[in-house]
């Protein structure tokens, strides 16, 4: 950063560079840690799998909260959406049989090649997520907050009770064939980068953010916001949802249960820690988390160190990522990224362009 | 009749508890635009103090929660909050949802992840006959409890001093300051007293169930917050009465929905939330206390 | 733009006029800038002991940040910034607030929910001690009749020249020895307005010092010892009492000249 200065003498960079790096260094970032991280153990595979599935829910919760400013503390209802139409569309019909004797006939037989399966999980959660919108997107600040996390409960209650849904309450769905490698992971999550990306230049989008400064004026800026916030909320319910389809197959065993504070925590962790306000800061913020997470979880397993076993006890990482978060919060509120997209390294003043929207 | 009775006992002490919770997180929000989730971890150390002190000694273990209920809530502000007084209000709650997590963990680090049982004040359990009707002796402490809470935050704030700088500094932290209300004291005497507040949400509880973990505490701070949101959290006597129906709506469910739906009766409470959020997004109580705020 | 006094005091006189009796209140050289705005770019002036001092000027020209920022509550820079002495650079407003300087914001802040008593009994938050509290209340309620009557009802209810009279009353509670008053006549009726400035004479009467910023040049000018026009950020005149009458004088401050 600091060559900045030196670098000012050059010869100006045209602007479009400094947009493209903005959709160009999110997608090498991630690129470049899959190739790195998948040579480096069997384990760190494993971690990079579930890191993938977060970046996908994590970009899909930004999609909503870096353009409306508004808090989710529900999109792990989409999430769950998500996983579920996944397990029910890819589980064979005799293992349902077996777990979910009560399931609707139609969802009994319905099943079809994973990649359709994310799509009409995607599809799923985007209506759902519109006509929870639909509902919900005249609230802001904590009543907003307050309202999705509402949402978010009464999907996981639903799910958990209704057998015609899925597995009586506190049994899980297994037997979900794991159908994506690590490399389709990546080229789906990627997709959803670039998906997050183009929505963020949209015109909607741009109108979004430019209410989003002043949230607490939101009920006198009327109609049009809400009405963007739905199509923000919409957008971002299907990529969380295909974030949810994912995580059904990487996970293979799902649960209602599973989609608690603890899953919500670490999403939303993950994006505030990077920086709530651009997909840059998801996806800095994701890659973070996980390799925090990963190296945690070595230590908590014990870790030989140059002759030494350093050993955490287990439940120290949401402990350290809850302290990680806190403390970011304190020194560096926007996140590690400031809230601002990837800057174009060389030129910053002219890599600005789709950041600064206000 | 009586059965009836008994069941609307029992929803009022339900609706008393969140009613504590949401007034225990609704005097901080005032101050502070704080809605602290992690108003749960703080009852919860209070409920481990109690399950753990009162088969040594009742006393101590009745005073010993309360005084950790009221050094968690200052421990909180002070290592966390007081570092982001200037950020918004989307900024703290966040921050109050990690410390809320962190602590769950801290707990389960220190005392496991099982839950530890004693039967506290077992004396409680014990139904008593009131003119014919059988009532649950807890339910009428703990109407009479949260009764007697109320009334002294009530009187606190509008009696004393240091009351009625909390309450200009709810109505306008900047304004309170230059008329000399000290910041620092004020937030931390707001904490305090949540602290106190949480203290006694865990003695119920604790009553109830015997037990504790780590998440205890979670649960009723949700209810409350969720109160608290849906009573109109900038106004407190909305907040409180907020809680006080999530609570009665929550047992009259229980009690009163046929068996087959009756696993439902979260998702109803969940539903109703979002319902009033939807038709009254300023809260349920918001037009009467609007008019006389400038 | 020169920003050489037209009239008055030049800011040289006034450091030597200082040599009589300590300011109360002596600033010199504050700025006051919002991120990369500037609002008041090196003010400096005083007030005596017992002393009524005006500051007037245009929308926008930096009076609100001159005062908040002698309160604390916005951050300012300056050479020097002493009242009675010690330094208020870097203090809280509430230490400030009780170390006898009350300031009066723009915008009658009064708490609508709290009734008129309660309001009154938080002006005496700021008091070193109780001793002569009754006497103050006493003083208070004659300075301003009206509100002994609604002293049971919420102050959201009163009248908006009624709120600015509790907001003043609240400030004098704290028994200041300065007092700050930011546009007290903002929205009331001329009538409402006489019994503002009356109340100023009060209190200036009464040993207490003054520093009014205002709309109202004419009155101001008329009753401050000295009246300082502000014009983006800087001090562009001083006038005297005298100058009340010079309608074009007062109408060129204004205007900047
Ligand atoms: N909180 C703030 N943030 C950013 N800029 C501000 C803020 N407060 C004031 N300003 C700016 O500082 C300048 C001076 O404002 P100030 O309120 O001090 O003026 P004023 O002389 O009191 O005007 P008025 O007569 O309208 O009250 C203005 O340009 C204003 O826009
Ligand atoms: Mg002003």
């Amino acid at each position: 950063m600091r060559r900045d200065r030196k670098a000012q003498g050059l010869v100006p960079v045209p602007e479009w560079v400094g947009d493209a790096w903005t959709i160009a260094a999110p997608l090498g970032l991630l690129y470049l840690v899959t190739a790195l991280a998948s040579g480096v153990s069997s384990s760190a595979r494993v971690d990079l799998g579930y890191m993938l599935v977060n970046l996908v829910i994590v970009v899909g919760l930004s999609i909503f909260v870096s353009n409306s400013g508004v808090l989710s503390f529900g999109h792990l209802a989409f999430v769950a959406i998500g996983a579920w139409t996944m397990s029910l569309l890819t589980i064979p019909v005799n293992m349902k049989d077996s777990i979910m004797p009560a399931l609707l006939p139609v969802l009994r037989d319905a099943s079809l090649p994973p990649l359709v399966a994310v799509l009409v999980a995607a599809v799923v959660g985007g209506v759902v997520a519109l006509l929870a919108g639909a509902a919900l997107m005249r609230l802001h600040g904590l009543e907003a907050g307050i309202a999705t996390f509402a949402l978010l409960m009464l999907v996981v209650q639903v799910l958990t009770y209704s057998t015609a849904l899925g597995p009586r309450s506190g049994q899980s769905m297994v037997g979900i064939p794991q159908s994506l490698d690590l490399q389709s992971m990546l080229v789906i999550a990627l997709l959803m980068v670039v998906v997050a990306w183009f929505y963020s230049r949209s015109r909607s989008a741009r109108l979004l953010r430019a209410s989003r400064d002043d949230i607490t004026a939101a009920p006198a800026s009327g109609i049009h916001v809400t009405k963007h916030r739905i199509i923000a909320f919409a957008i971002s319910g299907a990529v969380a949802a295909v974030g949810g389809a994912l995580w059904a197959q990487t996970n293979r065993v799902v649960q209602a249960s599973q989609f608690n504070l603890d899953f919500t925590f670490t999403t939303i962790a993950m994006l505030v820690i990077g920086g709530m306000f651009s997909l840059w800061g998801a996806v800095v913020g994701v890659i973070v988390v996980s390799v925090l997470n990963h190296v945690l979880g070595l230590l908590e397993s014990g870790l030989q160190l140059g002759g030494v076993i350093v050993s955490l006890p287990s439940g120290s990482r949401l402990i350290i990522v809850g302290l990680v978060l806190i403390v970011v919060l304190i020194l560096r509120p926007g996140g590690l990224t400031g809230g601002r997209e990837a800057r174009w390294p060389l030129r910053p003043k002219l890599a600005l362009g789709l950041s600064r929207n206000s | 009749m009586t059965s009836f009775l008994q069941a609307l006992i029992d929803a009022t002490s339900a609706g008393a508890v969140y009613a504590l919770a949401a007034l225990g997180i609704g005097l901080v929000f005032g101050v502070l635009r704080l809605a602290n989730f992690a108003y749960g971890e703080i009852i919860t150390a209070s409920a481990y103090t109690l399950i753990i002190v009162w088969p040594m000694n009742p006393v101590l273990a009745v005073l010993g929660a309360a005084v950790v209920g009221v050094a968690v809530a200052l421990a909180m502000n002070y290592a966390v909050f007081s570092w982001l007084r200037s950020q918004s209000a989307a900024t703290l709650l966040i921050a109050s949802f990690g410390l809320s997590i962190l602590l769950q963990r801290i707990y389960e680090g220190i005392f496991g992840a099982n839950v530890l049982s004693a039967s506290v004040a077992s004396g409680l359990s014990t139904s008593v006959n009131l003119g014919g009707v059988r009532l649950n002796l807890l339910s009428v402490v703990t109407i009479v409890l949260a009764a007697m809470l109320l009334v002294g935050v009530q009187l606190f704030l509008t009696r004393t001093s240091i009351g009625l700088q909390v309450q200009a500094a709810s109505a306008d932290f900047r304004i309170a300051r230059l008329l000399g209300v000290r910041s620092g004291l004020v937030i931390a005497v707001t904490f305090a007293i949540s602290g106190f507040i949480a203290a006694a949400v865990a003695f119920v509880l604790t009553v109830q169930s015997g037990t504790v973990g780590p998440s205890f505490g979670v649960q009723p701070t949700l209810f409350g917050l969720i109160g608290a949101v849906i009573g109109g959290l900038r106004n407190l006597r909305g907040a409180v009465v907020g809680g006080f129906v999530v609570g009665v709506a929550l047992s009259l469910l229980t009690s009163w929905l046929p068996p087959e739906i009756n696993p439902f009766r979260t998702a109803f409470v969940y539903l109703l939330v979002i319902a009033v959020l939807v038709l009254r997004p300023n809260g349920l109580f918001s037009a009467g206390a609007g008019k006389v705020r400038t | 733009m020169p920003d050489t006094p037209v009239n008055g005091e030049t800011p040289q006189n006034a450091a030597s006029a200082s040599a009589r009796p300590e300011p109360i209140l002596d600033v010199q050289n504050l700025s006051v800038a919002y991120g990369g705005v500037t609002a008041v770019a090196g003010v400096s002036f005083h007030v005596g002991p017992g002393e009524l001092v005006g500051v007037i000027g245009p929308n926008g020209a930096g009076k609100s940040s001159t005062l908040l920022a002698l309160a604390g509550a916005v951050r300012g820079k300056a050479d020097r910034l002493t009242f009675e002495g010690t330094s208020l650079l870097g203090r809280k407003p509430e230490q400030i607030a009780r170390s006898g300087f009350a300031l009066v914001p723009e915008g009658h802040h009064i708490f609508g929910a709290l009734s008129v008593s309660d309001n009154l009994r938080l002006g005496e938050v700021a008091r070193r001690d109780r001793a002569g509290l009754a006497t103050t209340r006493e003083w208070v309620l004659e300075l301003f009749p009206i509100l002994r009557e609604f002293l049971g009802r919420p102050a959201g209810l009163l009248s908006g020249g009624q709120q600015q009279q509790l907001a003043i009353a609240r400030a004098l509670l704290s028994e200041p020895r300065l007092l700050v008053l930011d546009e007290p006549s903002l929205g009331l009726s001329p009538t409402a307005i006489d019994t503002v400035f009356e109340a100023i004479a009060a209190v200036q009467q009464a040993g207490t010092a003054v520093l009014l910023v205002e709309q109202r040049a004419q009155q101001t000018v008329a009753a401050a010892a000295r009246t300082h026009v502000l014009g983006e950020g800087r001090i562009t005149m001083t006038l005297g009492p005298a100058d009340a009458t010079d309608a074009e004088l007062l109408a060129k401050a204004y205007l900047g000249s």
